[in-house]
């Protein structure tokens, strides 16, 4: 287990690559995850989407389509839905939504 | 005339500008076979002739959603001839993918970018000469709350007389091909239909089910469009075709419009001033309290003394002034005394009954719409969501629900703002045990006469009654009828905005047309009958009440109310009167037992009650009164809404269960205690 871990993250490292995300100089890594798993706060690039039927198509036409940036901005009271910003505006989603939808996830360069 | 049709997407300012372009000259009415308002206008005389339809807010034409396939099916049957696109400057990358969908539709389109002011304050810039010449329609910066350049769009819109296609620039190369012999496939099929080919040949490619069941393509040519689609797939790495459809919108949209004529707005520490009330608003900590203060705000001063002051106003003007006016009037004229009976007893006291209400219901929706208009509302679903999930609704299902404190029939209508079928079931199975404005005149009576001390405790008890049975109703409802999946939950939460006056009143004025309306129709109809019931024995002659049609009818239900505790004919009429409009239940309380002691025109039901009723009946009644079937306006409204008869039978059925059996428990409970 431990060796796969050391092993992705020399991947994650070599692979990494700078981007801008809301002005921001970011760093983005190949690592992938579900943007569920990021926390407010965090950036991510859409990579794909895994729902399927009219709410994959609801997401799409709500702009979280591949290459889009994603914000984590925060995360209701009750702990679901998150709030994240996408192509300039805040989409509130659930996080069952969320866990379908594979981001690359990015840090900012300020150690946000 | 020409015709012009108004898209957008929600929250964009479309109905400012839709206010903007008519006036006040507008009637709202329904889309045909669905609810979805329909809003129509004449274009103000001063911009030119025109007719204006407003069309529901929208994100895209997906055939997922009613709004939508309402949109796409007006613009393709009823062509309008041009379409004015209203797209919010602020966000306009996500507004520009409704602006292509609408294009492609194969209708005049022309772009109206709103809220320039803000755009330009804020200090971003939008380069709407440098997007026109991209997207080949006319761009026109406005702003719509600030009146700002609405000449020049109408100008131009009355003028737009070309549709373009964009497809070109949008499509690769290997989409343009699929569509092309998409294309070839369909033609003869199309010209059946009256569809455009273009547009009909890239929603197939999409997988569009709405439109594949409506051209009933031979099988043949089905397969071979799903080989095609199938190809076009292999030529991209997202892998399915309406995800690549959708990313070569979007890739135009920010390649070719956003990121070379676009400057987005500098905000001060990457903070809009919408981020920084929502710090607050849906703060972990924050959030509920300022979510608590905010409605108890409203409640207090819908039924708190702002609102009990106007409707006692409108009460004495009512029942006394006016009603005495019309006796004095009916008596110099040697009026029959039946003929006075009919008018002050029967239609005053009814309609009247309604009408007390109106500053109450008006106070509470100016306020909700002051919620929805400034962007809270969305907040509130955002911070109720996790809780009303427990109970297998939505964080958006709040809204409906409560508004069913106000009035059921809106609330229920307001349903429409749920996606999905199932919460959409349920959320209207449940708004109308949220006790309705009109319900409260019942609870009133009861309080005065048996409760004047514990007032605040008997009324928010029999409030939370009703929620404690929604809940309850939810949970079991989750794990039986409604069963299964839990449902998504995807939405925006729009900036705020300060809400225009122009725009609050508007809405409201709506909502108090509606109202007056139904006073004037259905109650005042409502109320002659009852006189008549009530006032007529079986053999058509005028008789006293206890002979009344109405009383047989009663003496045969009033045995199955005796177990809750008021097993006497008057309740149970009363209650029956009730479904007419649950308004009536006091106001028929008033000529059942008023007729009876006829002498004491004033003093009020109060005394009869307190005689007629014991402390633990009358907590029953008024918790029966809270939970059984809700008025027929509202049943009608569930039956449209459910588009189901056998839905809006469950509904009746599940609301006559609870109410029976919670009257049942709070009768013999309340006899145990008190």
């Amino acid at each position: 287990m431990k060796l796969t871990n050391r092993y992705q993250h020399t991947l994650i490292l070599r692979s990494s690559m700078l981007t801008k995300l809301n002005g921001l100089e970011v760093k983005c890594l190949k690592l992938l995850k579900t943007l569920k798993d990021l926390k407010p706060g965090q950036f991510g690039i859409v990579t794909e989407l895994k729902s399927k039927g009219p709410i994959k198509r609801r997401l799409i036409d709500m702009g979280v389509t591949p290459g889009a940036k994603v914000y984590v901005r925060k995360v209701a009271p009750f702990g679901d839905p998150i709030e994240i910003n996408i192509r300039g505006y805040e989409l509130s989603l659930r996080k069952e939504e969320a866990s379908h939808i594979i981001v690359q996830s990015c840090s900012s360069e300020e150690g946000k | 005339m020409k015709t012009i049709a108004l898209t957008g997407n929600p929250n964009s300012g479309k109905t400012t500008l839709f206010n903007r372009l008519t006036g006040s000259n507008q009637y709202v009415g329904n889309w045909p076979g669905v609810t979805v308002e329909k809003k129509e206008g004449l274009l103000k005389k001063e911009f030119g002739e025109a007719v204006i339809t407003d069309l529901p807010g929208i994100y895209s034409l997906s055939p997922y959603s009613p709004e939508e396939v309402i949109t796409r099916d007006y613009i393709l049957k009823e062509k309008p001839d041009v379409i004015i696109n209203i797209i919010d400057g602020t966000n306009i990358e996500r507004n520009l993918y409704l602006t292509l969908s609408v294009i492609e539709l194969g209708r005049p389109v022309v772009v109206a970018v709103n809220m320039m002011d803000e755009v330009n304050s804020t200090g971003g810039a939008i380069d709407c000469d440098a997007i026109s010449k991209e997207l080949n329609v006319p761009v026109v910066p406005i702003s719509a709350r600030k009146d700002i350049n609405i000449e020049a769009l109408v100008r131009n819109a009355l003028s737009c007389d070309k549709a373009v296609d964009l497809s070109d620039k949008i499509y690769s190369d290997d989409a343009l091909i699929a569509i092309a012999r998409i294309e070839n496939l369909i033609s003869e099929e199309c010209k059946r239909c009256g569809l455009p080919l273009m547009w009909t040949a890239i929603k197939l490619l999409e997988n569009d089910i709405r439109i594949i069941k409506h051209l009933d393509l031979p099988a043949d040519k089905q397969r071979a469009i799903d080989d095609i689609a199938r190809g076009f797939e292999s030529t991209g790495e997202l892998g399915d075709r309406e995800t690549m459809l959708a990313d070569m919108r979007y890739k135009f949209i920010t390649n070719t419009l956003v990121r070379k004529h676009v400057v987005k707005p500098v905000k001060p520490g990457g903070e809009s001033l919408s981020d920084r009330i929502d710090r607050f608003v849906t703060n972990r900590i924050l959030a509920l309290p300022i979510f608590f203060l905010i409605f108890s705000l409203i409640f207090y001063l819908t039924f708190g003394p702002l609102g009990s002051f106007f409707s006692n106003a409108l009460d004495i003007l009512i029942n006394d002034i006016v009603s005495q006016a019309v006796i004095s009037l009916l008596t110099s004229v040697n009026a029959k005394e039946w003929l006075i009976s009919l008018v002050t007893k029967g239609v005053i006291s009814g309609v009247g009954g309604v009408l007390v209400f109106l500053p109450q219901i008006a106070i509470l929706f100016f306020f909700l719409s002051l919620l929805e208009d400034s962007g809270y509302m969305a907040r509130a679903a955002f911070i109720m969501d996790r809780l009303f999930r427990r109970f297998g609704l939505s964080g958006k299902s709040f809204i409906p629900l409560l508004m069913g404190f106000g009035c059921s029939v809106p609330a229920v209508m307001a349903t429409r703002t749920l996606e999905n079928e199932r919460d959409r079931r349920m959320t209207i199975i449940l708004t109308p045990f949220m006790s309705c404005a009109a319900r409260w005149p019942i609870y009133a009576l009861f309080i005065s006469a048996f409760f004047e001390e514990k007032r605040w405790i008997v009324a928010l008890g029999i409030y939370a009654l009703g929620i404690v049975v929604a809940v309850i109703s939810g949970i079991v409802l989750k794990h039986t009828v409604f069963r299964g999946e839990t449902v998504p939950f995807v939405m925006e939460l729009p900036t705020y905005r300060l809400p225009t006056l122009e725009g609050t009143v508007l809405q409201l004025w709506d909502r108090v047309k509606e109202f007056l309306l139904r006073a004037g129709t259905l109650i005042f109809t409502m109320s002659i009958f009852v006189w008549f019931l009530s006032n007529l024995g079986p053999d058509l002659t005028v008789v006293q009440t206890e002979n009344s049609i109405f009383a047989h009818i009663g003496r045969i239900i009033a045995p199955i109310f005796a177990p809750l505790g008021f097993g006497n004919w008057k309740a149970s009429v009363s209650l029956l009167t009730g479904l007419i409009a649950k308004e009536a239940v006091v106001s028929t309380m008033g000529i059942l037992y008023g007729l009876e002691s006829s002498a004491a025109e004033s003093g009020g039901l109060v005394p009869v009650i307190m005689q007629a009723f014991t402390p633990q009946s009358a907590l029953s009644f008024m918790a029966f009164a809270l939970l059984y079937v809700p008025c027929v306006s509202t049943l009608a409204t569930i039956r449209r809404e459910m588009n189901s008869l056998k839905w809006t039978a469950f509904t009746v059925a599940w609301q006559l269960v609870m109410a029976y059996l919670v009257s049942f428990i709070v009768y013999n409970v309340s006899r145990l205690v008190i």
